[in-house]
């Protein structure tokens, strides 16, 4: 992975440890990523910071705390809603969705 | 089916969680630790700074390589570590306790004599319109996306609200090769928010300076000294900011609104005059795509409530705070409390904090330990707390006192 | 400032600065009435973003005084503050739970049926 987003080399925790690269699907397309990472991160690190879509308003959220609190980063992941896209280790094949009041009912 | 009863479960494995369990397993109590995270170490994974003396040499405080010290520690000393369990409740059972947790896919219970709380601290969110898009996260957020999952959090930055951690981890953000542009007040929601209040927050970076040996904060609080000590300084505070490792530091400019159609594009800044008051009509629009959000921590201690412990208001320990005593011992039975559950201090202190409450843990378990130890394992504490790397609120110390006396009333 | 009043409190349940500002001017003045009226805290994350905020806004409100007690004694539900009020706290589940999950658990599971003799 090239993306720039990546920290490859950093000043004090030196190059980026190699693991391996699994691939996912995020609304379809299939994209790559660093095995049992955050899928938060991995999205992240494609550009992706628009993770669902609030119930009340239909306006997109993303991820905001990072360590499972504030539910904001809920995604569709494997068929399950709700799952916190922060904490979810990525794995190969996973098929992960932005959540929203259309994509739950799509489901059913 | 008869499952085993615990001598301890610790909930929590950040540094005061994992420094305890391992000394209460040293003096051979069986001792189970949950954690919700995939790795131990909590709030350690990510932290990074420069110690005293870095500039002659070369030292940093890695949190990552400390979590990995502390964990081998404690699987050496027979502790049980379960990951990706997170705790949903506590309940009573014939004089022990039932510790439910959750893992992605199931559920399961544990029954132990004791259960030590050491959920740490979370971030107090700092709500500003606009704060809801995507881009914009808490500083905490960043700093893991950033240190330990190595990815850019964006490209171009503001921090918003200005004190040792935001500083701390804006500072990360640059060598993990973020712009980030400044760092700025919040504004203030509430009307009467000591986070927004350029006075305040002066006052404050000059009062903890002095405590601070990374020499690029010491500079700031100088500077900042310079100022003089008043209730005013702040007006002399220059209005572009003060520098501090390439970033400005703007304690008299607010982000008064973060903007973007649907994604965090820009943050709207003004700047503030001597009363503290925003110029609106000297507002302007830096684009940016992250907005780092720093409102401070406070004690995580929801399990306690769950609990039944009872609670003081504590503003200098950062808000609620389970009352305890010298045992760390909670007004639940059997319930003990150590880390920033307990206060807000740094990872040096919840790490010795969690030494002395396991051997508190073990001196109640009528386990081999001796209270001489636990004397000189509070000596050290008190050591670790003057000269720690950080120090996040200048009157810790005053809260714990307060703390201390809370307790002794409730006793009587 | 008045775009201030649409800052969003709560995010899980889009409760706005005005919204809170208005349970009150309507007579839902105290921190309990104030989320039964708004659903502040009540979303996916149960309070654990909003609390300190809504505690903030709440205290400014009515105006902090300084009867910080130990509370929270009685009741896991709810947390001493510098207003007069408990405000609400925390009760089990602190995290999201299926039914499935809770069903898994002997400790819950009801008690078998007592034997009936005919």
């Amino acid at each position: 992975m090239s993306d720039d987003r990546r920290v490859n080399r950093h000043p004090v925790l030196g190059p980026l440890p190699e693991v391996e690269t699994v691939t996912f699907r995020f609304e379809g397309e299939v994209l790559a990523g660093r095995v049992a990472e955050p899928v938060a991160a991995a999205l992240l690190a494609h550009g992706i910071r628009t993770l669902r879509y609030s119930e009340p308003s239909g306006r997109p959220r993303g991820l905001y705390c990072a360590i499972g609190h504030c539910m904001e980063c809920r995604m569709i992941i494997d068929g399950l809603a709700n799952v916190r896209a922060c904490l979810t280790p990525l794995r190969q094949g996973m098929q992960v969705r932005r959540q929203s009041l259309d994509a739950l009912a799509s489901d059913r | 089916m008869t499952r085993p009863l615990w001598d301890l479960v610790v909930v929590g494995a950040g540094p005061a969680g994992l420094s305890a369990a391992t000394v209460a397993a040293d003096r051979g109590l069986s001792v189970l630790v949950l954690d919700e995270s995939d790795r131990p170490g909590g709030r350690l994974c990510g932290q990074l700074h420069e110690r005293p003396g870095a500039n002659r040499g070369g030292c940093w405080w890695n949190g990552l390589d400390v979590a990995e010290q502390l964990a081998r520690s404690a699987y050496d000393a027979k502790v049980k570590i379960e990951l990706r369990q997170a705790v949903w409740g506590l309940f009573r059972e014939r004089g022990d306790w039932i510790v439910a947790t959750r893992s992605p896919d199931s559920s399961s219970s544990h029954h132990s004599k004791r259960v030590l709380l050491a959920t740490g601290a979370g971030e107090d969110p700092l709500p500003l319109p606009g704060w809801e898009l995507p881009g914009v996260m808490s500083v905490g957020a960043a700093q893991v996306l950033a240190n330990v999952h190595r990815v850019k959090p964006g490209r171009r930055a503001v921090v918003v609200g200005i004190d040792i951690l935001s500083l701390t981890i804006a500072r990360e953000l640059t060598l993990a090769g973020v712009d980030v542009l400044a760092v700025v007040l919040p504004p203030d929601l509430s009307g009467q928010d000591s986070r927004a209040d350029p006075a305040d927050v002066v006052r404050r970076l000059v009062g903890l300076a002095r405590f601070h040996p990374s020499p690029v904060l010491r500079l700031l609080g100088r500077a900042a000294q310079g100022l003089g000590a008043g209730r005013w300084a702040h007006r002399f505070y220059p209005q572009q900011g003060l520098p501090a490792w390439g970033m400005r530091v703007r304690a008299r400019t607010a982000c008064l609104q973060v903007v973007g159609r649907d994604e965090a594009e820009g943050v709207v800044l003004a700047p503030l005059d001597r009363y503290g008051r925003p110029v609106s009509h000297q507002a302007y629009t830096l684009p940016v795509d992250l907005v780092c959000l720093a409102g401070g921590l406070t004690p995580l201690a929801e399990l306690a409530a769950v609990a039944g412990c009872r609670f003081a208001h504590i503003p200098e320990l950062g808000g609620q705070v389970p009352l305890h005593g010298s045992h760390y011992e909670t007004t639940a039975e059997r319930i003990y409390v150590a880390g920033n559950i307990t206060g807000v201090e740094s990872a040096e202190v919840a790490l010795a904090q969690g030494t002395a409450a396991g051997l508190a843990i073990a001196l109640d378990a009528e386990a081999k330990a001796s209270p001489e130890e636990l004397v000189t394992a509070l000596k050290r504490l008190k050591r670790i707390r003057v000269e720690a790397d950080i120090h996040f609120l200048e009157t810790v110390d005053a809260g714990r006192q307060e703390l201390a006396r809370r307790w002794e009333v409730q006793d009587a | 400032m008045r775009e201030l009043d649409t800052t969003l409190i709560c995010r899980c349940e889009e409760v706005c600065l005005a919204d809170l500002k208005a349970a009150f001017e309507q007579g839902f003045s105290t921190p309990e009435l104030a989320k039964r009226r708004t659903r502040m805290m009540m979303g996916p994350c149960q309070g654990r973003l909003c609390q300190t905020s809504f505690q903030r806004v709440v205290e400014a409100l009515l105006g902090a005084v300084d009867t910080a007690e130990s509370g929270g004694a009685d009741s896991a539900a709810s947390l001493p503050s510098r207003v007069g009020h408990d405000i609400p706290g925390s009760r089990p589940p602190v995290r999201p739970l299926t039914v499935g999950q809770i069903a898994q658990l002997e400790e819950f599971a009801p008690p078998a049926p007592p034997e009936v003799k005919p």
